[in-house]
């Protein structure tokens, strides 16, 4: 089979899980909420609202798509016909994409190219990630992720130091911040910035290689 | 050694981390499968049943041996020419029983070859008129049709079904045994896994009985349950079985071996035991299966 049409095999899952799940009414949700949000901001930051959706997007997405236990038992399932590991794990994760960037379309239908890119970006890195987490402990790691985005997504390590003597708590969450995706740091896509492309190339790399490996040793009836 | 599956000398040890010794799940094992052949293998919780199947599936690679299917060695992938249906149905959410199986199909075939091999299935396992209901929801019987029907997409002649009856109603056992006949007839193989094999008479070619990873028994069915058993209702219980005789629950049975049922009958006859009723019927695998094991003890 060849490895393209094992990828393009992965695209029911969108189509399925948006049409016969809640998937659709949470990602609706959260264009809701974050567009209440954003209107109701002091000063309005567009590229703040689309990264929002897409990492908000993108992890649910990848909940719904191949966090679930009874997901990653059928993954089994699947490669015990000729299909490539690596193209399942594509495949899931264009499909979590796809999913996240309807909603970022949606959300900077008014703002310019350079956020609608940075949203994309954003909604890939985190698909990858979140999927690596997924198929490595399920929805309870997807869970703590989204919770984690919740509590400190939206902060940059330099803001957490930024009080006098910080402890070695907030040093690990500035590291967290600087080391896995974070909002402050897609920021720079929207300007350019490579810095922000190189560490959203490497996480993407890193999530789907790692997602990969958990992938290729699923077997059947086994989670 | 010939046929559409062979093994030869397989050893599969799982290892186990923290200084704790490594399991030895297959001992040894060696056959071979030919075509239009259902095997049955039979074993104990825990001897190494699936494992077997696992390897014979490519999921996972021996430790030391040989398997070929079809003239491949199965550490090339043998996706293409082996189906292997899973003890437990586990089927993405949301997905329709026709959807689970195009999915799978998709890893074959394409268009309308891909829907053509969907179609085949559902018939072949009975599932066409549950095409639209939701897998992840099926009751235990059509989980299992399910998995099987996924086994024999892409024209797969080689089925490794494991435990397939485990936990079905009698009706169900006896369709689906009904379908892997028709299967083999058409030329294709099955191997298929059992703790319990009561009530696989009827559909094993050929027996292999597995004993803590060992393969002790490789027979013909029509050898196994060759034997005659002759069993002996009393009015009485006795306290003590007559020679070559075992104690039932209503009396006494005994293997009859080339003994005539009256010579028999005569023993008990001698040590004054009141026969009620007396009939002569062949072994069940589940009773030749077990002494076979005892034997290899």
């Amino acid at each position: 089979m060849g490895f393209l049409r094992c990828v393009l095999s992965e695209w029911p899952f969108l189509r399925i899980r948006l049409l016969r799940t809640r998937l659709g009414v949470w990602l609706v949700l959260l264009l809701g909420v974050v567009w209440r949000l954003e209107r109701s901001a002091v000063a309005r930051d567009p590229l703040a609202a689309v990264l929002l959706v897409a990492s908000g997007g993108a992890t649910l997405c990848v909940a719904y798509l191949a966090g679930a236990r009874a997901d990653r038992t059928a993954l089994g399932l699947a490669l015990l016909h000729p299909r490539f590991p690596a193209a399942v794990t594509i495949g899931r994760w264009l499909a979590a994409t796809s999913g996240a960037a309807i909603v970022v379309l949606v959300a900077a239908i008014h703002a310019s190219v350079g956020i609608a890119l940075a949203g994309l970006v954003t909604a890939a890195t985190m698909s990858a990630w979140t999927l690596a987490l997924a198929w490595w402990g399920g929805n309870v790691l997807v869970g703590a992720w989204l919770i984690w985005l919740a509590l400190a997504g939206g902060a940059s390590p330099e803001a957490v130091l930024a009080r006098p003597h910080p402890g070695a708590g907030r040093y690990a969450v500035a590291w967290a911040l600087e080391l896995l995706p974070a909002l402050w740091r897609y920021r720079g896509l929207a300007f350019g910035e490579p810095g922000a492309a190189a560490h959203a190339a490497v996480l993407i790399a890193f999530g789907l290689t790692a997602a990969r490996t958990r992938a290729a040793r699923a077997g059947p009836g086994q989670p | 050694m010939t046929g559409v599956v062979q093994v030869r000398g397989v050893r599969r040890v799982f290892r186990r981390g923290w200084g704790r010794p490594p399991v030895v799940a297959i001992a040894e094992a060696t056959f071979a499968i030919g075509a239009g052949e259902v095997v049955c293998l039979v074993g104990a919780a825990a001897s190494g049943k699936t494992t077997l199947l696992r390897l014979l599936a490519g999921v996972l690679a021996p430790t030391a041996g040989v398997i070929r299917i079809a003239g491949v060695s199965a550490a090339a992938d043998v996706r293409s020419s082996v189906g292997f249906a899973p003890r437990d149905p586990a089927f993405p959410p949301g997905f329709t029983v026709r959807e689970v199986l195009a999915y799978c199909a998709s890893a074959h075939a394409r268009g309308r070859e891909r829907d053509a091999q969907v179609t085949d299935a559902l018939d072949a396992a009975g599932l066409s008129e549950r095409a639209g209901r939701r897998a992840a929801s099926l009751p235990l019987a059509d989980g299992r049709r399910l998995l099987l029907a996924q086994s024999l997409l892409g024209g797969r002649r080689v089925v490794l079904l494991d435990e397939p009856f485990a936990g079905l109603d009698a009706v169900t056992r006896r369709d689906l045994s009904d379908r892997l006949q028709r299967l083999v007839v058409t030329g294709g193989s099955v191997l298929l896994s059992s703790a319990d094999p009561v009530g696989l008479e009827r559909l094993a070619d050929r027996v292999l009985v597995l004993r803590a990873g060992r393969l002790v028994v490789d027979a013909p069915a029509t050898e196994l349950l060759g034997g005659r058993i002759l069993e002996v209702v009393l009015d009485v219980p006795p306290r003590e079985a007559p020679p070559g005789f075992r104690v039932t629950a209503t009396g006494l049975e005994a293997d009859l071996g080339w003994r005539s049922a009256e010579s028999a009958l005569a023993v008990c006859r001698a040590h004054k035991l009141h026969v009620r009723a007396s009939r002569v019927r062949l072994k069940t695998l589940d009773e030749a299966t077990h002494d076979a094991d005892v034997a290899a003890r």
